[in-house]
This record gives structure tokens, C-alpha cells and sequence, in this order.
């Protein structure tokens, strides 16, 4: 066993040009796959991971996702959110309501969506994650104040605003006590446009009681989707209408968004996967050069009594170590790849993420690896072994 | 030249299972990129294919149009109407009156958006992109005739609408509530799906009726068409601003041109193109390394023959020539059996994805992605095998010829 190491090493060694380009073939493919599956869950966690804090949230909206957009099919009503409050295992309701608001400032007018609703709540909703850049988040008692989104304050009007400065909603003066950081991916569009204001003041200036979202928190999450099914139960015999609310649970937003990745990743790995194809190619050109090569020794060999299945084991050893080699070679490359991708996608595209790289993936890169070689060097092997000692020995 | 064409041949023909794996190698790699890039063309044709001739429309309406937007800032109002038909350059400027209302059909009810419109406006909304079911598929024979200006009490539905929203499927002079008022179905409208799925769930009636039975007469959206689709660009901005001198209002309007919305396709389907192309691309690099190995070996096989060549007057370029045409013509033939792959796979992904998710989408070949796919290969295959031409070119002609 340790002299067909030898031999194998000997004739890997004695080649090199050859047998590093054989390695770095299967390198590359290997790489490819390992760095594309590395960014893929990279991205993944990064979208997710903001979310599995959340996992025992429902989200109720009054309207349905027909395709791409959103539709509102009305409002809720304070009925809806006590019958929500009788429904067992719910721990904590928040009713919200937003609208379009005509905002003043400094003689600008500009159209603007207002979201009101329970300081606590959308405190922890979005306060948490995004972060106060500038004053404090609202308290109960503020009638007057106001939070606004970042691209409130820099974009939406000539001049920037500031923490106590005035806003002119609806006619109605309030004051600027806080202003958001400018919030992630996930959070762009629910926070950046937006103004929040208390229940109370919202009520006020949009002269509305119209409920347009709910949300709920569970004490388990298991029991999460069978109280968004109760949720929707619930609140469409209340309007008589099929299909009027639309509870998702933030789990289920989890799991969707796990398997969209699992498609894409799985997409991106099989057109990498094409190169360990052509990478296998090459390994049984390489292989079946060495046996053609060594075809005299080949006979010698077998004449000094090597079984045929000794000579199998003496080839097939070659190209998996050949393959092996390329495999570790291969994580390397990817895991530099992985991070080199993430770096510059994440500030081409203001996204902050980072490569994970998986134990089982580096592993499973290796084994492809040595797979791949094994099986590619099948066929070469069997033609070394099945040489008839005379004729090999003949031969050159 | 032809001696150098000949010995090339003998050459790959010797060395047959080397050659035809070499040849394998990057026939894959092209045949990758190539159905990628075919799929990928069919892909962009059948989301932008249909928009393309509404480019002269201009889409107007009362929000900020961007992902995540929760709705509306409001309505327009006939005034802006009557401002935006003012303007120079604008052909047409059409309203849509749209609101959710409560529709009954055979005792179950749904919320679903109700659309006023002038029927002779339809055609300049939709041109010719939405039609009428080919087949009514709810048992009646055929899907009915588009809304007509005297219709009273008549609509037309979307797709969803007919086949998807109630229990029991919705054809052809059925009779639907809508908000209280009996409406019949005069025709059901084909699929649209993608970008224009919208339509699927909406219901059509003329503005006459909407007025009657919903309540109000807001705006919800105007439909521009321009003369000189050039001009659209200009024409949509004077339009925002105008709209938002009437309500007093900065941003208040968004006014999109279709040329802009494919424009936006077209770069998101570019980026997308580029990036499964580069990770296609890494099985050429791989390829590559593959000839390079290949002609390596065969200009060690054939020192002793190299030495003899230059003995008897050949020179190093005659040699490299040599060598650098071997590799061209391998990845030449691999280039063009690439082709025939990728054109095959393309067609294949193409059937695979109308079996498995029934949405159409036709592998599109461009004959110069095929020419730039023999291109690339010709190009990788000299690319690698200049290494080994010149190592070969190179040798001192002495030692090349006591080899072996």
C-alpha cells in the first residue's frame, strides 16, 4: 500500500506542468461552487437574519399580494382588533394606520406617508434595528413630535432637516424629535420615506380611526401559523368577505425566502458545476496520457506478478490524489473568492454582508473533488488494468 | 500553409481519445455559455417583447413609483387632465378610474379593483397587447366581444378574475354584482402574467357606470400616448410638473415612460446575463488549462520531430505556427460543436421550464452569439496554446533532435 503511494507520488511529481494543470483545473471548478455557495448564504443570513429576532410576529394587512404589487382592499376596524384580542395564545396586538400626508417645510410642499401607532411597539418594530441617528424615538405623550426617515430628512426637500426643526402635516404643527439612521435593505423602504407619529397624533392629523396593518406577537412560534389562520378566520367573518385579510407570520416569510435562495443557489451551482465537468475531462486526459505513457511499465509489472486489480488501485490512487489536491487547492481559492465577491458586491450595491463559509461545504467540496476524480479516472484505470502483460511490455 | 494544415490533422487524428476529450472540454464550456446566453435573450424578449410597442405610452400616476411604495398620495383631477392634454407633443391622455368594490358571484364575495375607462380608449391603453381569450374555457364557445361606448351595465374581466377568484369559473354572459349593481360579463381577457399581471385581476366598465356605482371620480391613473416617442422623456417630466403646480405639491406625480420601464429591464437583465455568463465562463478557464495540457503533451511527444524539423531549415516561427494551429483547430471544432450543444441546450432548458413552471419562453439564437462563440473558443484555444507553441519554438534544435 505505502509503495503504490509512492509510485503514485513519483509519477504525479515527475510530470508536474501536466499534473499542475490537471489540479488546478479541478481547483477552479471546486472553487467555483464553494464561493458561489459561500456568498449565496452570506446574502441569505444577511436578509434572514434581521427577520429570526422577529420569528414571532404576524403581520396582518387588510389586502392581498396580487403578482409583484400590493393591493389594499380597505381597512380594519377597532371590532377586528378585539375580536384579535379573544383569540388564545396572542401576546401582544399592535394596530397601526398610515396614510398620505401633506408635509410643509420651509415653504416646500411634498407628499409624504405618516405611519401612527403605539410608541413601544413600533419601537421595537423599527426603532431596534435601524437605530436613531440624530434625537430620540417618540414617546407616548409626544402629540406634537414627530420621527422621520432619512430620506425625509436629506432628499425629499431642498434644504436638509434637522432634529427641532417644524413640519407642516396636514395643516397641523409638529416637531422633528428624532431622525432614523438610514436603514438596511430590508428596512428601505418601511422606514427611509416614511414619518411616525403616536396613534394619537396620527388619528389627528390624518382624520382617520382606519386600522390599515396589525401586528401580533405569539408566545409560541409553533402555534404561529395556526393563529394567523384563526387571525384571518376571524377578521373576514367580521367584513363577510373571502380572502379580505392577510396574515403572514414573519416564520413563514423566513422559510419563503430560504427557499427562493435555495433555487438561486442551486441555479448558480449547477452552471459552476459545469466546469467540474470539463475539469473531469481533463483529469482522464491526463490519466489516460499516463497509462499510455507508462504502458511498458505497465507490463513490467505485471509480469513481476501484479494483479490486474493492483494496477486499477495504482491509477485510481493517482487521479484522486491528483483530484483531492485540486479539491483543498479549490476551498482555498474559494474561500478568497467568497470574500474578495462579498466585499465588492456589498459596496457596489450597499449591502453589508459577509461570505459564510460552512464546514459541510468546504467538505462536501472535497469529496465532489475526490469523487470526481475517482470516477474520471475509472476508465483509464480499467484500460491499464485489462493490458495484456506481453503487449504492454512490447510496447515502444 | 497546407503542409502545416495536414501535419496538424495527422497529428489530432494520431492522438484520437486526446484530441476528442480536449475537443469535449471546451465544447462544453462554449455550449454553457451559449444556452445561457439564448435562454437569457428569450427571457428579456417575452418580459419586454409586448412593451416594446407601447414605448410611446406615458404612465401618470398620484405616487412615488418605487419598490416598496404603500399607495397612492392621492388622486388627479380633471383639471390635470385637462393640463396634461395641453401640453405639446401628447397624442392622447386617457383616465382610469379604479377602486376596490365588493363583487358577488353565485353567493361568494370578493374584493376586486373595478376599472372605469372609455372603451374606445382601450385600445390606446393596452394597444394591442391584451386580448380577448381565444377560448372561453368556462364552457361557453367563445370569449366574448370587447366593451363597446353604449354598453350599459357590461364588463370585461381579467383572467384571475374569470378562473381563479371564486369557486365556480366566471364566462361569457354570466351576470356579476358589483357593489350592488348586476353587471353581465361580455368578455373574459387572456392571461397576461409578468409585468402586466395587474390586468389578470381587474374588472372593466365603461365610465358611465363607474361614475353610477363607484363612489367617486378620482383619477387613479392617466395614460399618455406621445407623437415622438423622442420626446417622451421631456413630455414626462413637463407633465409631473404641471401636476404638481394644480395640487401644490413637490414629487406628488410620477410619470413613467415605457421606454424608461424597458430601459430599466434591459439593464436588470444585463446585469443578470453578465453574471451567469462569468460563472459559465470559469468552465472555459478550465477548458483552457485542458488544451494547454494537450498541446503541452504533444510538443513533448514530438521533440525529437521538432528537432529534425529545424535541422533540416524550419524556423522558431514555422514551428509556433505549427503548434498555435493545432490549438486553433481543436478549439475551432470544439467552438462550433459548442454551438450545436448550446443551441440544443438552449432549446431543451427552454422546453423544460414551459413543462415545469407553463410559462413560455423561447430560446432566442443571434447568429453572432454563435460567431462569438467560435470566436471565444478560437481565442482561448491560441490564448493557451501559445505557452506550449513557444516552449516548442524555442528549443535548440540540437538537443530536440538527440531526444527520446
Amino acid at each position: 500500500m505505502r509503495d503504490k503511494f509512492l509510485l503514485a507520488y513519483r509519477s504525479i511529481r515527475e510530470r508536474r506542468t501536466r499534473s499542475i494543470l490537471t489540479v488546478l483545473g479541478i481547483a477552479v471548478g471546486i472553487a467555483a461552487i464553494v464561493s458561489l455557495m459561500s456568498v449565496g448564504y452570506g446574502m441569505e443570513e444577511a436578509i434572514t437574519g434581521e427577520l429570526t429576532g422577529m420569528a414571532d410576529m404576524i403581520s396582518v394587512m387588510p389586502g392581498k399580494i396580487t403578482g409583484h404589487a400590493y393591493v389594499e382592499l380597505g381597512s380594519f376596524t377597532d371590532r377586528d382588533v378585539k375580536d384579535l384580542q379573544r383569540i388564545g395564545g396572542i401576546k401582544d396586538i399592535t394596530a397601526m394606520t398610515y396614510d398620505a400626508a401633506e408635509v410643509e417645510y420651509r415653504n416646500e410642499r411634498s407628499p409624504i406617508f405618516i405611519i401612527g401607532g403605539d410608541t413601544k411597539e413600533l419601537g421595537i418594530f423599527y426603532v431596534e434595528p435601524v437605530g436613531i441617528k440624530e434625537g430620540r424615538w417618540l414617546r407616548e405623550n409626544d402629540f406634537k413630535g414627530c420621527v422621520i426617515g432619512d430620506r425625509v430628512a436629506n432628499d425629499f426637500f431642498d434644504e436638509v432637516i434637522h432634529v427641532n426643526d417644524k413640519l407642516i402635516i396636514n395643516g397641523e404643527k409638529f416637531i422633528v424629535v428624532g431622525i432614523f439612521e438610514k436603514a438596511s435593505t430590508m428596512y428601505a423602504s418601511d422606514v427611509d420615506p416614511h414619518i411616525f407619529l403616536t396613534l394619537h397624533a396620527s388619528k389627528e392629523a390624518l382624520q382617520t380611526n382606519e386600522i390599515k396593518y396589525i401586528m401580533v406577537r405569539v408566545y409560541d412560534i409553533d402555534e404561529a401559523e395556526e393563529i394567523a389562520e384563526e387571525i384571518k378566520e376571524a377578521i373576514n367573518d367580521n367584513h363577510g368577505l373571502d380572502d379580505f385579510a392577510f396574515a403572514m407570520t414573519i416564520g413563514s416569510a423566513i422559510e419563503q425566502i430560504g427557499t427562493v435562495f435555495n433555487i438561486i443557489r442551486g441555479l448558480l451551482v449547477g452552471i459552476a458545476a459545469i466546469a467540474l465537468v470539463v475539469a473531469s475531462i481533463g483529469i482522464m486526459n491526463t490519466m489516460l496520457m499516463s497509462v499510455m505513457e507508462r504502458t511498458h511499465e505497465i507490463g513490467v509489472m505485471k509480469a513481476i506478478g501484479a494483479k490486474s486489480s493492483d494496477v486499477l488501485s495504482l491509477f485510481l490512487l493517482e487521479s484522486s490524489m491528483v483530484s483531492l489536491v485540486g479539491g483543498v487547492v479549490g476551498c482555498v481559492l474559494g474561500v478568497v473568492a467568497a470574500k474578495v465577491i462579498s466585499l465588492v458586491a456589498g459596496t457596489a450595491m450597499g449591502i453589508e454582508f459577509s461570505a459564510v463559509v460552512k464546514p459541510e461545504v468546504l467538505l462536501g467540496g472535497m469529496a465532489v473533488a475526490m469523487v470526481v476524480g475517482v470516477l474520471s479516472g475509472f476508465y483509464p484505470a480499467r484500460k491499464a488494468s485489462r493490458m495484456s502483460p506481453v503487449e504492454a511490455v512490447r510496447y515502444e | 500553409m497546407r503542409d502545416s494544415f495536414s501535419l496538424t490533422y495527422r497529428n489530432i487524428k494520431e492522438r484520437k481519445a486526446r484530441s476528442a476529450l480536449t475537443i469535449l472540454g471546451i465544447m462544453v464550456g462554449i455550449g454553457a455559455v451559449i444556452a445561457l446566453i439564448s435562454i437569457g435573450f428569450g427571457m428579456e424578449e417575452s418580459i419586454t417583447g409586448e412593451l416594446v410597442e407601447m414605448a410611446d405610452v406615458i404612465v401618470v400616476m398620484p405616487m412615488r413609483m418605487e419598490l416598496g411604495s404603500i399607495g397612492a398620495f392621492g388622486s388627479f383631477t380633471d383639471r390635470d387632465l385637462e393640463a396634461v392634454k395641453r401640453i405639446g407633443g401628447v397624442k392622447d391622455a386617457v383616465v382610469m378610474i379604479g377602486e376596490m368594490e365588493e363583487v358577488e358571484y353565485r353567493g361568494e364575495t370578493f374584493m376586486v379593483q373595478i376599472v372605469g375607462i372609455e372603451p374606445r380608449d382601450m385600445d390606446a391603453v393596452f394597444g394591442e397587447t391584451v386580448k380577448l381569450e381565444e377560448d372561453g374555457g368556462a364552457g361557453t364557445e367563445a370569449s366574448g366581444r370587447a366593451l363597446r361606448d353604449n354598453d350599459r351595465k357590461a364588463c370585461e374581466i381579467g383572467y384571475s378574475v374569470a378562473h381563479d377568484y371564486f369557486s365556480y369559473e366566471i364566462g361569457v354572459n354570466d351576470r356579476i354584482t358589483i357593489n350592488g349593481s348586476k353587471f353581465r360579463v361580455v368578455g373574459t381577457l387572456e392571461k397576461q402574467g409578468g409585468f402586466r399581471s395587474e390586468v389578470d385581476s381587474q374588472i372593466y366598465i365603461t365610465t358611465r357606470d363607474s361614475v353610477s356605482i363607484l363612489d367617486n371620480e378620482d383619477i387613479s391613473t392617466i395614460f399618455v400616448r406621445v407623437r415622438n416617442i423622442g420626446e417622451a422623456e421631456e413630455i414626462a417630466a413637463e407633465i409631473e410638473e404641471r401636476i404638481d403646480d394644480n395640487h401644490k405639491l413637490d414629487d406628488f406625480t410620477s410619470a413613467m415612460t415605457m421606454g424608461s420601464a424597458i430601459e430599466l429591464m434591459e439593464s436588470i437583465f444585463g446585469i443578470l446575463q453578465a453574471v451567469l455568463i462569468a460563472i459559465a465562463s470559469i468552465s472555459l478557464i478550465v477548458a483552457a488549462m485542458g488544451i494547454m495540457n494537450t498541446i503541452l503533451m504533444s510538443v513533448m511527444e514530438r521533440t525529437h520531430e521538432i528537432g529534425v524539423m529545424k535541422a533540416i531549415g524550419a524556423k522558431n516561427r514555422n514551428i509556433l505556427f505549427l503548434f498555435l494551429l493545432e490549438a486553433g483547430v481543436v478549439s475551432a471544432i470544439g467552438g462550433v460543436c459548442g454551438c450545436i450543444l448550446g443551441v440544443i441546450g438552449a432549446h431543451a432548458i427552454s422546453f423544460g421550464i414551459q413543462m415545469l413552471f407553463d410559462v413560455e419562453i423561447a430560446a432566442i439564437v443571434k447568429p453572432e452569439v454563435l460567431l462569438g462563440g467560435v470566436a471565444v473558443a478560437m481565442l482561448v484555444g491560441i490564448l493557451s496554446g501559445l505557452y506550449p507553441a513557444r516552449k516548442a519554438s524555442k528549443m535548440s534544435p540540437v538537443e530536440a533532435v538527440r531526444y527520446e
